[in-house]
């Protein structure tokens, strides 16, 4: 096989004098391999890919230590457009690489710019948009793609300039669950069919996997593991702050050492003795407290539809939400789940039906009073961010409520210290890691001490150590403060790992309502929800387990007992070997 | 007339021009409209058949040709720019977009022209120049002096020629996708950076606007108030307007950082597709000229001979005096 990749000690520096991003990187890859990049934020990852595609230096200026050849050609000295026909590259965000409004146009455009024929330029159009399966929408407006459209748009727009290699940096990062599965099965299309040299960059590893070849992941600047995927599997990443599937945290745990189980599926077909010991089994889990706190929120017979718009986005929903519980609401993309939050937060008014916001109406309280009530994290944080310091930021809202500057400056720097952000007061916001500027989000709003918490997607974007640690805190603040928080969230784990209620939305309504366990559970007969539950779920449940897991931590105990019910046998069954061949006795 | 009286007439004209064309394009377009402005929708009428040259002559020809033209001829052809519509694909939705711009375009051209437009050339125009309001002396810096039954009868005929630009200009905007308008711009050769600029201009329009919402949403949930101040003090009508400004100062800050991050982005992307990759580009689709394309170009020819040949026997951009 051929050498597609190889990376000889490679340093960059974006400031002279300065840490380097990446420090001494040593990396090979074959032709037609798949490799996944993983690693904290601000790991060096990015870095890494723009160093392959040549973005750096010829685009972003930086020192360049080492070299980096991709087919034989030093990145450093070739010409981006010769390295174009090379590698394509896709990024986070789609909307940022689409150049036309029609879908066609936009994949001629690599073509149009290498001069090619037009027939050739139309071959290249059709094949690409046949790749990642857009034939129906050969002539659709980009932007009434879905997300995950809009990003296989993107690759289309890469294969276009036929490329022996592509890479692609977190490229699910903005789509939901739906539009990450669309990408995924067509860079396996890719690679199964078409054998392209893929270097993903992801922090769905649990998604991924069964993808790949090789796992390399970078830590501190530096590759710390590169192995193939099954054996990495066997190293424990979670140190390295990446989510591991549960299967092979199970599998690790009953002290497998030969090769990861990567699905469900492998776990049950590899560990048969596991399988059996737990089939139909009884799980012991702690009874939820029967007491709930006040309603916080209640929606009554909501309807909600845009002005000028023929649909509704959900019809006569009815939900609580109560003091001191920690609510998520799932479902794909357009059910309605961001528009629930804005009706909360007031910042759309229901078409029918009723709010009540600690049990006064929604339009009864004024918009100074709802914002101290009900306090609102966006989606993008880069959003919520428009002071010219990070003391500034979190101060605007409590000097909007007429505390005086000394008042403001004292309430913001607390909130600052319990964040871990009282260093960078000084700092402008959108300087700090992408982790920072989200936990500043959530500070700036915070400072208000609301009752009620809205998040939208909280850990979008984030590694999983960085949204853990995001998503902790917030609990922590819920039982001291006693809040009531509603977090709108495509992780199925993180939602059970975290939420005392799950609210499935479907199809403008409200399809399941209930702790996460009775949720998964109804999920496992509604695939159209496009919800999937946590491996440890779907395994328990495939098992026969009453009541299915739906956290690992649930299953430590009886995995233990395991374990050690198996070793002592295996030592008996050791033990009585020897004694029949007479070799000694124990 | 009372000095007074005078003073609030005055800053209410001069105000009420700008303040309706903003209500016009914010309130009655909405958000959503303003950004379907700029999201080509494909059809299969002529006018999506012309070559987008033809369209950009069209509307150079409406303006030029308005503009040394008596007014009616102006009407005429804001007339019929605005029956063309009918052709586009869902026509009352661009009517419902195209029709306050081109008021608000009017309205606001109408107005300017009212109030700033000096009375010694009105006085040569019309023989006389009587006010209705006279403004006071001191806005005479700003060039207005005041509002007269000449300045407003001077300000709608201008107004029909802006407004037929306008509706001209639109036309290509719904009726040709962005990557043939940049086609036609480089066959033109227009210089493909400024074409490319000019494409993702109008591309990431929807997308900024989008943000911007956005980033004002994030300040009213954290308690910002962008309504009336609810009293009649006016220190606090005051002090809310400052704040207001300063909001608004400071969204557009984040959004240009967000504009800048986004930019940086679309040039290495565009810089991955082998743009500028070669002195010359070639086309998915060629632009060619085609039957209807000659016959609208032979027509255009004619509106600007007949055009020239009205101005030239008394119909030229002389004011209409009642």
């Amino acid at each position: 096989m051929a050498r597609a990749l190889d990376v000889k000690n490679l340093s960059i520096w974006y400031n002279l004098g300065g840490e380097p991003a990446i420090h001494d990187i040593n990396l090979t890859v074959d032709e037609g391999e798949f490799v996944l990049l993983v690693g904290r934020t601000g790991s060096g990852k990015s870095t890494l890919l723009n160093s392959i595609n040549g973005v750096i230096p010829n685009v972003i200026r930086a020192k360049v230590q080492g070299s980096v050849k991709v087919f034989g050609k030093e990145t450093k000295i070739t010409q981006l457009k010769d390295l174009s026909t090379l590698v394509g590259t896709v990024y986070q965000t789609p909307e940022d690489q689409i150049f036309s409004l029609v879908v066609e146009d936009d994949v001629a455009f690599g073509p149009e710019n290498l001069a090619l024929s037009s027939s050739e330029i139309k071959d290249r159009v059709d094949q690409s948009i046949e790749l990642v399966g857009l034939q129906s929408k050969k002539r659709f407006p980009t932007f009434l793609l879905s997300g995950g459209q809009k990003q296989r748009l993107v690759i289309a727009d890469a294969l276009a300039m036929r490329p022996k290699m592509l890479i692609l940096d977190e490229p699910t990062s903005m789509l939901d669950s739906l539009g990450t599965a669309e990408v995924f099965s067509t860079l396996k299309k890719l690679r199964d069919e078409f054998g392209m040299t893929i270097i993903m960059a992801e922090h769905k590893v649990e998604r991924v996997l069964g993808l790949v070849d090789r796992l390399v992941l970078i830590n501190d600047k530096s590759i710390a593991i590169d192995k193939p995927i099954r054996e990495a599997l066997l190293d424990d990443l979670n140190k390295y702050g990446i989510e591991e599937p549960q299967v092979s945290y199970v599998y690790k745990l009953i002290g497998g050492r030969k090769s990861a189980p990567i699905t469900v599926q492998e776990f049950l077909d590899y560990e048969k003795e596991f399988v059996e010991h737990f089939k139909g089994s009884k799980l012991d889990v702690p009874q939820e407290a029967a007491s709930r706190g006040k309603v916080a929120v209640e929606f009554d017979g909501v309807s909600f539809m845009y002005e000028r718009s023929k649909d509704w986005v959900f019809k006569n929903i009815d939900f609580n939400l109560y003091e001191g519980e920690f609510v998520s609401l799932v479902g794909p993309n357009g059910s309605g789940k961001t528009t629930a939050l804005r009706l909360i937060s007031g910042l759309q008014k229901p078409s029918k039906g009723q709010i009540r916001i600690l049990g006064r109406p929604i339009d009864s309280i004024n918009r100074r009073e709802l914002s101290g009530l009900v306090g609102y994290v966006f989606q993008d944080p880069d959003q919520m961010l428009f002071n010219t310091n990070v003391l500034s930021e979190v101060e605007f809202t409590p000097r909007l409520r007429g505390l005086n500057s000394s008042e403001a400056e004292k309430k913001a720097l607390d909130v600052l210290s319990l964040f871990g952000l009282a260093g960078y007061k000084s700092e402008n916001p959108h300087r700090l890691s992408v982790g920072q500027r989200r936990l500043l989000s959530i500070a700036s709003v915070l400072v208000n001490e609301p009752k009620i918490l809205l998040l939208d997607e909280p850990t979008r974007g984030l590694d999983w150590e960085t949204g853990e640690d995001v998503l902790n805190f917030v609990k922590k603040l819920v039982k001291e403060r006693n809040m009531a928080v509603i977090a709108v969230s495509h992780n199925m784990k993180q939602a059970a790992d975290h939420s005392d209620r799950v609210i499935a939305f479907y199809n403008g309504g409200i399809v399941a309502n209930g702790d996460p366990r009775s949720v998964f559970s109804q999920a496992e007969a509604h695939p159209e929800w496009s919800l999937v539950p946590p491996q440890i779920f779907q395994l328990t449940y495939s098992l026969g387990m009453v009541p299915p897991a739906i956290r690992i931590s649930e299953m430590k105990a009886l995995i233990s007992s395991y374990v050690e019910s198996t070793s002592e046998l295996k030592r008996d069954i050791k033990c009585l070997g020897q004694i029949l061949l007479g070799l000694k006795y124990c | 007339m009372n000095i007074v009286f005078l003073w609030i007439a005055a800053i209410l004209l001069i105000t009420m021009g700008p303040l309706l064309t903003i209500y016009l394009i914010w309130k009655v377009i909405g958000f959503r409209g303003y950004m379907s402005l700029f999201q080509f929708i494909e059809g299969k009428s002529f006018l999506y058949r012309l070559d987008p040259r033809i369209k950009i002559l069209l509307a150079i020809i409406i303006t030029t040709v308005s503009a040394f033209t008596i007014w009616w001829i102006s009407a005429i052809f804001l007339l019929a720019m605005l029956s063309l519509y009918f052709f586009t694909v869902n026509p009352s939705s661009k009517y419902r977009i195209v029709l306050p711009l081109t008021l608000a375009t009017f309205l606001g051209t109408a107005w300017e022209e009212a109030l700033f437009t000096n009375p010694s050339l009105l006085t040569e125009l019309f023989g006389i120049d009587t006010f209705i309001v006279p403004f006071p002396v001191q806005f005479q810096i700003i060039g207005a002096y005041g509002l007269s039954a000449q300045g407003f009868f001077y300000g709608l005929q201008i107004a029909f020629r802006a407004a037929a630009a306008i509706a001209a200009g639109f036309l290509l905007v719904f009726t040709s996708s962005p990557a043939d308008i940049l086609r036609s711009l480089e066959k033109s050769k227009v210089p493909v950076e400024l074409g490319f600029a000019l494409v993702v201009a109008v591309i990431a329009i929807p997308k900024i606007l989008e943000s911007a919402m956005t980033i004002l949403d994030a300040m009213r949930v954290r308690g910002f108030d962008f309504g009336p101040a609810h009293s009649k003090d006016p220190r606090v009508i005051l002090s809310k307007f400052f704040q207001q400004i300063k909001a608004v100062l400071m969204a557009t800050a984040s959004i240009i950082i967000w504009t800048l991050k986004g930019a940086q982005n679309i040039a290495v992307s565009a810089d991955l597709r082998g743009f500028r990759a070669n002195k010359t580009r070639t086309y998915y689709h060629e632009l060619y000229f085609h039957r209807i394309d000659w016959i609208s170009f032979a027509l255009l020819i004619i509106i600007f001979a007949v055009g020239v040949y009205l101005s030239g026997i008394g119909y030229g951009p002389l004011a209409y005096n009642p």
